[in-house]
């Protein structure tokens, strides 16, 4: 604790004092570098062949964050939001992707299986929103210029698929009141029941990410945006679903078998008429954290069932990359792989039945009575058993708070900082709880509502 | 090695932006009445070939025409009113490119007639053969006009289009656009005569302050850092506190003439950095609360009140001092001076109405005008959220000043001690009403000089 | 003075009270306790907004290899984007201090591909795809590759695995464009339009676009190429190859004044255009203006030449026509040497029967034909080579051929192959 206090700060003393310097260095180094690179320098490009779009970011297949919890409210019911396509400016259109499969899977057993599948797809009600942004001066046309429907199918193997809303209506981006006057009517208007209870919304939400700065750029130093400061007001489009406990649980039996994993995938349809997976989103941060950066596309086409065979998976969370570059970033230690610790947290759940390091029975499929096929694979865990916390801390399980994130994740649960304590060893261990500030104000954006679907009205 | 040479002297020749590129620069100097554009066109080996095939007769002539054209196509408002630019000189030359091909510079001098009478916001744009790829950069400066608010900067970082930035982290400009406010009156953001012409002191200020406002608003705010920035406001303090218009003369005249000793000195220091802190906090909040507050205003105002504090502080000395001469102590007293406390309190009853108003007076008046630098440190801090920070840097800033003006009386305080002594003790008996009449001069000349910068 | 010194400690002490204050606070005042309260109107999906951060972020944390990898990326693409050729320079900077990060060795690849070295993009892209066989976007490099080198087996291998990887926009152009090459627009055009629907950015969207309109142009619809051409346009006014397309179609409507004025639009903005311009000029008359145009054209040649890059296609293309049919001849044999895309193989073709190698011409315009691709100018040169040889019944066939795919392929090649089929009949 001390060391730590000692160290850190004249660290980043002289990282800060080294940064004026590596840019003069920089600076030279370029300048130097415009005569020596040559011809490769030289702004003369040869024109006749065909050029296409090499980089391109793909928001509308972009899953940002995946939450799960007992609804505070309903207490005999769960509730799951995926957030898709990130960082939306307010005031302009944004959709879904018409020829893909936006899915919430259910794994009740532990085999990483979907007991059952929650798809969405989409329809255009209006144009496409390309024709949209091309008009901008014209953008006071009708609402139904950026309506899209949606149908919600529920897939379980073996049986046959069910649809359990059609031409469902799609809370559009809020233009504001000129082209979607009424927003809140609109937002209502997108909170559907579902057949055998439950509910389901699916439009524009409030983003309700946030964190603190430091553990973003600590866990995330050198990947995908450069810094964006988080609990910016931004928007998502939200997937929600709030659904009897009973219906998730195996065999119907809740208090049997309280746990369910949870993912969200992406299918996009290619040329030859199949859907291929481009998207996967189970824990917050295990993609872009974990996975080395080379094998994050292969990830995200992978199916937890054989997360186990990957070599990949299991190997990766065993011996964490970034753990390292953490420890060299904040000057502090991480635990030495091979990391039981983090298999357990991320992909079998905590329990005691498998000798893990966290002694604790917490949100492994495998303490579901009737379970059986059980591997390890990556999913948001969640013991649907746990009661509510009254007041829920933000630092979920590492606070003594059972109910919040990794057992399953709650919209106030604060997970980068919680997944930067538990890469630096915490809860198994000591950790380096002293590394983010416990005090800091870091807030949500916007404030969720008490019931649901939660997630706040756009922001503007 | 020669192939090194070879692929340097290539680099050498081939126009950085690409031998497309038609590359713009118009650089704005306002004056009371005119505005100036040195419109350049650097035109690289295609374009210029392009333009020599459509270019028939001398140079000049084709220089004239191209003017006239871009005269013609650039767009300047004053207020609602357009310009009506005119070409004063028009000139064409061709330099050497890659591959034997020439690039070519166009230098156009447009003016256009302006009064600037009162504040005048002026846009500018040069739409002028906008399709072809290039760099496209403004600049806008003032000579005898102050420019606010502007969106382009005062000078061209390609140095006029001759030395293209190679930076990595910097793309090509491209600003087509300008806007700002013109308004009397020198000084203020964008005139010339303070970028280039400032002293030695003001610059290296205006590094220290740059580096102090990178310290407060670094995303890290560590405890050494947090340290050097505090050290660093202390030093621009006493550096403020060190350039003209802080009635240091009045303080140190004031503290030799009167024998006030330490004492005086330190309740002096205590003021000015109060008042200055004080001063610092109402301005900035004022100034992040409202944006109708115009910041130099304030500033000149305060300047006035400064002055007429200190003129009034010298009147009420020189009335002491010519109303009460008989009291005035003699040679022999003088020689006390400062060797023991138990004589510097009985000191300086006489001179002044009361010696603890005096005192304060001038504190406050040394500390009543805001530094520029401290102010923007807090402005700077506070929209990061850090503006108890902020606050402790402004104290800091003021204890800079207070030591700077401290030393300066001591010292004066010293030396008057010293002459006194040795040749002018004669005058020892006119001293009080010298220094009265001179308090009451530089006051007078603070708030002349502060009234002029307002009007 | 004993004063002062006896003062100057409790200074000291009063800064350092200063500092300990602000350091040992609760709820620290070192802190940034709020994001600044301007949000940013603009995301990181920009590439602008995109370079902007990025930059600001590298000069905070030079370090920071994977940022340079994306800052490369995005040069590259703001490169392609704008025609500005300075963003090249700044991609293969910010590129090189990144590697061997594996999107920078994905970037130099797609770089050896804008500046025609697609052997050096083949490897650099079986680099990237042996350090990281997942990372998709490394296989639209190794497509481009092989395509332009003529390897189109390999190239229809390396999409289909992008496309069961990662079906996006990337993929669906590289897909569209094989099928045009082979002939089958259908289903080029349905590529096109699930690329077009994904696309959210203006200038993604304008380059879809764009291409739907080349495949209605090629298939000899200039209206609708037109209309295709101004949707581009009008959703990204500062994309070149619409405006000279646009141009082109506008001529073949006989719409010549507008031709002429987004002709020269695109002549000033890039100067891959002033061949197909100065062609159109010199069928209309305008000897000079052709001539001037050409001028330009060699002088582009020249300034590549002195800076180690050539395009042997196009000069070879040029100078077939327009220069002389030895040069192409040289030019295009060193290209063919390079690579064996249908492309050189016409234009090699055409440039053996302008120098008058008629049956080894013949060869080349067969090779060019092989993809099946339905393109008129293959069909012209290969009609004309037959005439050339005397097998006019195939010279007939080829000619009308020609004119049944786009009436309009050139300015003066129509007419001309209406002409032969009117005298032959």
């Amino acid at each position: 604790m001390l060391n730590l206090i000692g160290r850190r700060p004249w660290l980043m003393a002289a990282a800060a004092s080294t940064t004026v310097l590596a840019t003069t260095v920089l600076a030279t180094t370029v300048l130097a570098g415009a005569v020596l690179l040559g011809p490769a320098m030289n702004a003369v490009t040869a024109t006749s062949h065909w050029d296409a779009p090499g980089t391109f970011k793909d928001k509308v297949i972009d899953a940002s964050d995946l939450y799960a919890f007992t609804s505070p409210d309903k207490p005999d019911t769960v509730t799951i939001v995926a957030n898709y396509i990130p960082f939306q400016i307010p005031y302009k259109p944004y959709q879904f992707d018409t020829n893909v499969q936006y899915d919430l899977h259910i794994d009740n057993t532990g085999s990483g299986k979907a007991a059952i599948t929650y798809r969405w797809t989409f329809r255009n009600k209006g144009f496409p929103v390309p024709s949209l942004l091309r008009r901008e001066h014209q953008a006071a046309g009708p609402e139904s210029l950026v309506e899209q429907s949606f149908t919600l199918t529920k897939l379980r193997p073996g049986r046959p698929d069910q649809t359990l809303i059609r031409d469902g209506y799609v809370g559009p981006s809020d233009m504001g009141i000129l082209i979607t006057p009424g927003y809140q009517g609109l937002r209502q208007k997108a909170v559907l029941d579902l057949p055998g209870g439950g509910k389901v919304f699916t439009g524009q939400a409030a983003d309700p990410f946030f964190s603190d700065n430091k553990a973003v750029n600590l866990l995330r130093f050198g990947i995908p945006f450069p810094p964006i400061a988080t609990g910016v007001p931004m928007n998502v489009d939200s997937l929600a679903i709030q659904v009897p406990k009973s219906e998730l649980a195996l065999g119907g039996d809740p208090t049997a078998n309280p746990v369910v994993g949870v993912w969200t995938t992406a299918a996009r349809k290619s040329l030859n008429g199949e859907y291929k997976q481009v998207s996967r989103l189970g824990n917050p941060n295990f993609n872009e954290v974990l996975i080395p950066f080379a094998s994050r596309d292969r990830f995200n086409g992978m199916r937890p069932q054989d997360d186990a065979g990957s070599g990949l998976v299991v190997e990766s969370t065993r011996d964490p990359e970034q753990a390292r570059t953490v420890e060299r970033q904040a000057g502090v230690k991480a635990p030495a792989p091979p990391r039981a610790d983090l298999e357990e947290i991320y992909l079998t759940g905590l329990t005691t039945k498998r000798g893990g390091p966290l002694k604790d029975d917490l949100n492994s499929q495998l303490l579901n009575r009737d379970a059986s096929g059980f591997t390890s694979t990556e999913q948001l865990r969640l013991n649907m058993s746990t009661p509510v916390t009254a007041k829920p801390h933000k630092y979920g399980y590492l606070k003594g708070d059972k109910q919040g994130y990794p057992n399953g994740r709650r919209l106030t649960d604060d997970v980068v900082t919680v997944n930067l304590r538990m890469l630096l060893g915490e809860p198994a261990g000591p950790g380096a709880p002293g590394l983010i500030d416990e005090n800091n104000p870091v807030y949500l954006t916007a404030p969720i509502t008490g019931s649901f679907p939660y997630v706040a009205l756009p922001v503007h | 090695m020669i192939g090194v040479l070879a692929a340097a002297a290539v680099i050498l020749g081939a126009h950085p932006l690409g031998n497309m590129s038609v590359n713009h620069y118009d650089g704005l100097s306002v004056f009371l009445d005119r505005i100036e554009d040195t419109a350049i066109i650097d035109s690289a080996e295609i374009p210029t070939l392009q333009q020599r095939q459509g270019a028939s007769g001398p140079p000049d002539a084709y220089a004239a025409r191209a003017c006239g054209e871009l005269a013609g196509a650039v767009r300047g408002q004053v207020g609602e009113q357009p310009l009506a630019w005119r070409v004063t000189s028009a000139a064409f030359a061709y330099r050497p490119g890659a591959a034997g091909l020439p690039t070519s510079r166009l230098t156009c001098r447009l003016a256009a007639p302006l009064r600037v009478e009162r504040p005048v916001t002026l846009t500018f744009a040069n739409p002028y053969r906008g399709g072809a790829v290039g760099w496209r950069e403004i600049t806008a400066s003032g000579s005898g006009v102050r420019l606010s608010a502007s969106s382009v900067p005062t000078r061209s970082v390609s140095g006029e289009l001759h030395a293209y930035p190679a930076d990595l982290l910097s793309s090509p400009l491209d600003v087509r656009q300008a806007r700002f406010t013109v308004e009397p009156g020198s000084g203020g953001l964008g005139a010339p005569a303070r970028v280039p012409g400032a002293d030695v002191l003001t610059r290296y200020t205006a590094l220290l302050a740059d580096r102090l406002n990178s310290l407060v608003g670094s995303d890290r705010l560590t405890v050494p850092l947090g340290l050097l920035a505090l050290l660093v406001s202390l030093v621009l303090g006493a550096v403020h506190a060190a350039l003209p218009g802080h009635g240091k003369t009045v303080m140190a005249a004031y503290l030799a003439g009167r024998d006030g000793g330490p004492r005086d000195a330190f309740a002096v220091a205590a003021t000015v950095t109060l008042t200055h802190t004080a001063g610092v906090i109402v301005l900035g909040v004022l100034l992040s609360v409202s944006a109708s507050i115009a910041g130099e205003t304030v500033l000149g105002w305060l300047g006035v009140i400064s002055g007429l504090l200190i003129a009034a502080i010298g009147t009420a000395l020189l009335r002491s001092a010519v109303v009460r001469p008989a009291s005035q102590h003699g040679a022999a007293d003088g020689h006390a001076h400062g060797h023991g406390p138990a004589q510097g309190h009985g000191h300086g009853h006489g001179h002044f109405a009361s010696s603890g108003r005096g005192v304060v007076g001038l504190g406050v008046a040394g500390g009543l005008v805001p530094s520029p630098s401290a102010l923007v440190v807090l402005l700077g801090a506070m929209a990061l959220g850090r503006t108890v920070f902020g606050i402790v840097t402004v104290v800091c800033y003021g204890l800079g000043m207070a030591l700077t003006l401290l030393a300066a009386a001591l010292t004066v305080r010293r030396l008057a001690n010293l002459t006194l002594t040795n040749r002018l003790n004669r005058l020892r008996p006119y001293t009080a009403t010298i220094t009265a009449a001179l308090v009451l001069l530089v006051g007078i000349g603070i708030t002349a000089r502060a009234l002029a910068s307002l009007l | 003075m004993r004063r002062v010194r006896k003062a100057l400690p409790l200074l000291g002490c009063v800064l350092l009270g200063c500092a300990l204050l602000a350091w040992f606070t609760p709820g620290a005042w070192l802190r940034r306790d709020e994001p600044p309260p301007t949000p940013p109107r603009r995301t990181a999906y920009e590439p602008a907004a995109f370079i902007d951060q990025a930059q600001d972020h590298l000069r905070r944390y030079p370090g920071d290899t994977r940022t340079w990898a994306d800052l490369g990326g995005a040069y590259l693409e703001q490169a392609r984007r704008t025609g500005d050729p300075a963003f090249y320079g700044k991609a293969e900077g910010a590129l090189r201090r990144s590697l061997p990060h594996i999107d920078a060795m994905i970037g130099m690849g797609a770089l050896a591909n804008a500046r025609h070295d697609f052997a050096l993009a083949l490897r650099w892209g079986t680099r990237a795809r042996s350090a990281a066989p997942y990372r998709w976007p490394l296989y639209a490099v190794l497509t481009d590759a092989y395509v332009e080198l003529g390897q189109y087996a390999k190239a229809d291998q390396v999409l289909r695995h992008l496309l069961d990887g990662r079906p996006d926009l990337v993929s669906f152009t590289r897909a569209a464009h094989l099928f045009h090459l082979r002939g089958q627009t259908a289903r080029a055009r349905e590529a096109l339009e699930r690329a077009r629907d994904i696309a959210s950015d203006p200038a993604d969207y304008a380059f879809c676009v764009w291409q739907l309109g080349e495949l209605a142009w090629s298939d000899g619809d200039p209206r609708a190429a037109l209309s295709a051409y101004t949707e581009a346009l009008a959703a990204d006014p500062s994309h070149t190859p619409s405006l000279a397309a646009k141009a082109r179609a506008e001529a073949a409507l006989g719409r010549l004044a507008d031709a002429r004025r987004d002709y020269a639009d695109a002549v000033t903005r890039s100067p891959s255009f002033v061949v197909e311009y100065g062609e159109l000029l010199q069928h209309l008359g305008d000897r000079d203006g052709a001539r001037r145009l050409y001028a330009v054209f060699r002088a582009q040649v020249r300034l590549q030449a002195a800076n180690g890059v050539s395009d042997s296609l196009a000069v070879g293309r040029y100078e077939a026509d327009h220069g002389s049919p030895a040069v192409a001849v040289r030019e295009l044999r060193a290209e063919w040497g390079r690579r064996r895309s249908v492309d050189v193989a016409d234009a090699l073709g055409w440039a053996l029967h302008q120098a008058g190698r008629h049956t080894e011409a013949a060869r080349y315009a067969a090779y060019a034909d092989r993809l099946g691709g339905r393109n008129a100018l293959f069909a012209y040169h290969r009609g004309e080579i037959s005439r050339a040889l005397g097998r006019t019944s195939a010279a007939h066939a080829e000619l009308t051929r020609a004119l049944s795919i786009n009436p309009y392929f050139s300015p003066d090649g129509p007419p001309k192959a209406r002409a032969e089929l009117g005298g032959a009949a």
